[in-house]
């Protein structure tokens, strides 16, 4: 218990200092307010978001790229920072788009917890720009701070849950549109 | 060159010790001898001078005599010490020059013992054997003869001097000797066992050692650490108790000796002391005695030492014999025969192949295959095909049965027959350390020693096979990661700089953000600052704390008024990541956003402190320099830690363009616009004594210090991954275009595969064997899952090549796992627990539905 309010305070003192001797359009500073926007990390400890955009990266995508490709290692989350991102699945041959996505928005975020292949892919609507959050950071980051662990986790999920919403709901409005029963076209 | 002496030399594991002292070099043992012989009367001589000096010159005080005889003793003196210097140093040399033989003749025998052996025993004592063992019997070696011959002979010399002298007093002093003789045997032999035991446990440390660093993979994945040291400690502890046993009797024969000397003294004080009051003895020949009387000792203690190193030696020579002590299992010379080509046929005839009573591996397989014909060995996993495979390319010996290679029985076929007309390639080929051209050639460059190949493949050759096994795009992309001597890279140079103008056009388009690329005029938010100002490279490797050393350079950052706020610029980084990183400074993970390695964090960590204490203007220059260093490191597009200002940029750029001007005296228009500048200002870096030359990064500009690669690219990658393949595949179209892919591909074929070919992936490694294979051209090829660890493409275009360019003129025997790479050969043998269980051509055994059939339905 000692331990971890003494790291908690010499943390936030650290912080503190730092943001004094980074005055102007700090990079540093910068990302971590664009994270702390991110449902990712609502209501986590400011000196976690900190250390995630301490490790984070940014980079840009040209329209049609794209940033994930289904079927590769899943090892890094993305956070859309311009522009927009589609979301999309193959299916017999087909390339089919499941939901578009906004600035803020994460996408990926499953690869943060689990190794896995892609089982979709993220392709740049307009030209974009992403923050970067990597499998090993993250390890690496709840490692050093255990009780955040949790509720990291719990946002993650939390945030896969909204997206099988709302993916479902865009896939359900696309079927009732084309007239089909959406009932045969389920089951 | 095999065999030093011929024939008829006794087996190498049999020879004794001296064996290799008797029959070599005598001539030059020979001169030894006599230079030792001549030797002698010069160490007799001033013991006469003595009694000379003594009983003439002082006694009769004639001053002309002492002079005379002085001068003699020393002259006498210095020329036996020249001597003695002299054959020291050929003692040494005829050592080593025994030592050569020795170690390679061991090294060939060792080469050439069957592989069970190499299963049995452990490598680390291998290696201990031929290496470090076998210096320590070199410097016996050298002095095995002239040694225990010279020290008999002065032993006798000064013996017959002072008898000369005194008889009984000779004698007399005579008396411990063979008390010695006596003693210091026993403890010698004492000495040998537990020596024995030092050497076998030194051997079991180094195999241990050298285990845990081959396994250095299954230790580190199961944290064994702790494992593997206590076995170390057990070992060493052993050893300590072994050596200390060891010290103590060493010492105790140093002691005896020291005894026995000093005894010879008392006597002689006694005896010779009596006889010189008694008027029987003059002075000065007690004086010659005693003096006589020491150096007696001298070739007595040789005697003792020579001893204790022939006795060690020994122990040594014994272990390492014994641990070779096995039989080739087939000659490298067949003697009388040349090796030719044979014709590809196989007859196998009740083949059996045992590794104890009990277990057979192989049992009764006969078959035969008409030269040009493939046959395929397939089955279930342990059912001996491997092993098949293996005696028909003699790495192992049936153990009855006959096996025919173009109608010859292989027992009868040396090894370079056997090389010259079978290629094989294992399931796990070895790659040897050094370039991808020396693995390729491996087989060829055997061949063409042993005179059985007239020239090496031309490269054309090399690149055709090259390509066939599929390789060709990883020696092009080795080619781009080779960074090429000037002189090699100066004919290609123009086109290499038309293609970086192409390529930077073709990925801009392509991949915008993913590479920053060079621009005299721009900020590069991924290089670090030292090189943001410098805006070049050295044709040496670069360093920021070489560049802080440069004279020259802090003269010019000082003058430009960049040294003040560039040393903030590291304090405030030391600063930041200090505050930032003080709870994760063990884990170097968390320093990717800091210039600053965790090693020197403590370092930081002080004096960052002494400058808040006192102010940053105070430190020692060597305190500020590290803060400057920091700065210089700092790449603001990768560390996050902090972010430069608009206002330092610019600073940073204007220096940039004064230091190109005025330091380097590169034309910046003309960097900008591409004119090719030869004559740029030698800016050097002092330290460095081959004056590395500086080149900007200029449009134009080759960059000596850089790869290919990063020639024509000509920029940082951002975005490795996006590039990396990328680049490969444009590279080689344009090289396609430009007519210097087969260049590229020689460049690449030098590129270093690492120890034990570390720096390749299984798959190439897997390929290069192949092409190593294939390039020897021989009739026959033995293939042991040779594709089993390529993807379904390289698989399928290999079993392709096989298939349409070798049926008719090579055979083939092929293991395969794969049994959809089978239907192209022309034989298949099914082998189930060591027999054939089936055998016929693919269609039939599927007709038949029997193993073959229920394989391949197990496999779907």
């Amino acid at each position: 218990m000692t331990s971890s309010l003494k790291k908690e305070r010499s943390m936030t003192s650290s912080m503190t200092t730092t943001e004094n001797v980074n005055q102007g359009p700090c990079l540093l500073s910068s990302d971590f307010a664009l994270l702390r926007q991110s449902p990712v990390f609502s209501g986590i400890h400011h000196d976690v978001v900190k250390l995630f955009a301490y490790l984070s990266a940014h980079r840009s995508i040209k329209a049609g790229d794209y940033v994930i490709e289904h079927g590769k290692k899943a090892n890094q989350a993305f956070i859309l920072v311009k522009g927009a991102v589609e979301i999309t699945v193959h299916h017999r041959q087909r390339e089919i788009v499941l939901q578009q996505l906004k600035p803020g928005a994460v996408f990926g975020e499953l690869a943060l917890l689990a190794k896995f292949n892609w089982f979709f892919s993220a392709r740049a609507a307009s030209d974009a720009e992403v923050i970067i959050i990597d499998q090993t950071a993250f390890q690496k980051v709840i490692e050093k701070f255990p009780e955040q662990k949790d509720k990291l986790i719990e946002r993650v999920i939390q945030i896969r849950i909204n997206r099988l919403e709302s993916q479902t709901t865009f896939m359900l409005d696309q079927l009732l549109s084309t007239g089909e029963k959406p009932t045969e076209a389920i089951l | 060159m095999i065999g030093g002496i011929g024939k008829t030399s006794m087996r190498l594991t049999e020879r004794p010790l001296f064996y290799w002292v008797v029959k070599r070099y005598r001539g030059f043992q020979f001169i030894l001898l006599l230079i030792i012989l001549v030797s002698l009367f010069f160490k007799v001589y001033p013991l006469e001078m003595q009694r000379q000096i003594i009983n003439v010159a002082i006694n009769l005080k004639m001053l002309d005599k002492l002079y005379l005889y002085c001068g003699l003793y020393m002259g006498a003196v210095l020329i036996g010490g020249l001597l003695k210097y002299l054959t020291n140093t050929m003692q040494a040399i005829l050592g080593e020059k025994i030592l050569i033989d020795m170690r390679q003749e061991m090294y060939q025998h060792m080469l050439q013992l069957p592989l069970p052996f190499f299963h049995r025993t452990q490598t680390g004592n291998i290696i201990s054997s031929v290496t470090a063992e076998l210096n320590a019997i070199s410097s016996f070696l050298g002095s095995a003869l002239s040694v225990p011959i010279a020290a008999v002979l002065t032993f006798i010399t000064f013996l017959a001097f002072m008898i000369f002298l005194n008889p009984t007093l000779g004698l007399i002093s005579m008396v411990i000797y063979p008390l010695e003789m006596v003693v210091i045997p026993l403890l010698q032999r004492w000495y040998n066992t537990y020596n024995r035991k030092r050497v076998l446990t030194n051997r079991r440390i180094t195999s241990l050692v050298n285990e845990s660093v081959t396994g250095i993979h299954e230790v580190q994945g199961n944290a064994g650490y702790l494992l593997e040291y206590n076995k170390l400690t057990r070992l060493i502890k052993r050893l300590y108790e072994i050596t200390v046993r060891l010290s103590v009797i060493k010492y105790g024969i140093k002691f005896s000796n020291n005894l026995f000397q000093s005894i010879g003294p008392f006597l002689l004080f006694l005896v010779g002391g009596y006889f010189a009051i008694k008027g029987e003895f003059t002075i000065g020949a007690l004086v010659a005695f005693l003096s006589a009387y020491e150096k007696v000792y001298d070739p007595w203690k040789e005697v003792i030492e020579y001893y204790q190193t022939y006795q060690d030696a020994r122990v040594r020579y014994k272990q390492i014999m014994e641990l070779l002590d096995h039989t080739p299992d087939f000659l490298l010379e067949a003697p009388g025969k040349i090796a030719g080509p044979l014709s590809g046929t196989i007859e196998a005839d009740n083949v059996n192949y045992n590794i104890s009573a009990s277990i057979r591996l192989v049992s009764d397989v006969s078959f035969q295959l008409e030269h040009g014909r493939h046959l395929a060995l397939v089955g279930y996993s342990g059912s001996g095909k491997s092993t098949l495979s293996m005696l028909i390319s003699q790495l192992l010996k049936a153990s009855s049965g006959s096996l025919k290679i173009g109608g010859h029985d292989i027992n009868t076929l040396s090894k370079l027959e056997v090389a010259f007309n079978i290629g094989s390639v294992s399931q796990h080929p070895f790659i040897f350390t050094g370039t991808v051209r020396d693995n390729l050639l491996y087989s060829c460059n055997t061949l063409y020693l042993n005179g059985l190949a007239d020239k090496l493949p031309e490269r054309q050759e090399i690149i055709e096979i090259v390509k066939e096994v599929g390789l060709a795009e990883d020696i092009i992309r080795w080619g781009l990661r080779s960074i090429i001597q000037p002189q090699r890279a100066a004919p290609m140079i123009s086109s290499f700089m038309h293609m970086r103008k192409i390529i930077q056009k073709k990925l801009k388009e392509e991949f915008p953000g993913a590479i920053e690329f060079y621009n005299a005029d721009l900020f590069q938010y991924y290089l670090p600052i030292a090189k943001n100002i410098i805006f070049g490279s050295y044709s040496g490797a670069f360093s920021s704390r070489k560049l802080i050393k440069n004279k020259e350079f802090r003269t010019f950052l000082r003058d430009i008024g960049l040294e003040d706020s560039l040393t903030k610029l590291g304090f405030e980084i030391a600063e930041a990541t200090i505050e930032f990183l003080g709870d994760f400074k063990n884990d170097a993970f968390f320093f990717q956003g800091s210039p600053m390695n965790p090693e020197s964090f403590q370092d930081y960590e002080r004096l960052t402190t002494a400058a808040r204490k006192r102010s940053l203007e105070k430190l020692k220059a060597p305190e500020r320099d590290r803060f400057l260093l920091l700065a210089l490191g700092f790449i603001p597009g990768i560390h996050k830690i902090t972010t430069i200002s608009t206002e330092l940029e610019q600073a940073i750029l204007s220096a940039r363009r004064t230091f190109l001007h005025q330091v380097a005296g590169v034309d910046l228009d003309q960097c900008r616009n591409g004119t090719i500048q030869l004559e740029i200002k030698p800016f050097q870096e002092k330290q460095v004594s081959a004056s590395p030359r500086f080149t900007p990064f200029c449009i134009n500009q080759y960059l000596n210090a850089h790869s290919l690669g990063e020639n024509i690219l000509f920029g940082t990658v951002i975005d490795r991954d996006l590039i990396r393949d990328r680049l490969g595949s444009i590279a080689s179209e344009e090289f396609e275009q430009q007519g210097l892919l087969d260049d590229i591909m020689d460049i690449g074929l030098d590129f270093h595969v690492g120890s034990k070919g570390d720096n390749l992936s299984g798959g190439q490694k897997q390929k290069i064997a192949l092409a190593r294979a294939l390039l020897k051209k021989s009739p026959i090829l033995v293939l042991d899952e040779a594709t089993a660890s390529l993807d379904n493409t390289s698989q399928s275009r290999i079993q392709r090549y096989i298939d349409t360019r070798l049926k008719g003129s090579t055979t083939v025997i092929s293991v395969i796992h794969r049994l959809d790479m089978i239907s192209g050969y022309d034989h298949i043998i099914v082998m189930k627990d060591g027999t054939i269980a089936e055998s016929g051509t693919y269609n039939d055994l599927l007709a038949q539905k029997g193993t073959l059939y229920d394989l391949i339905n197990d496999n779907h």
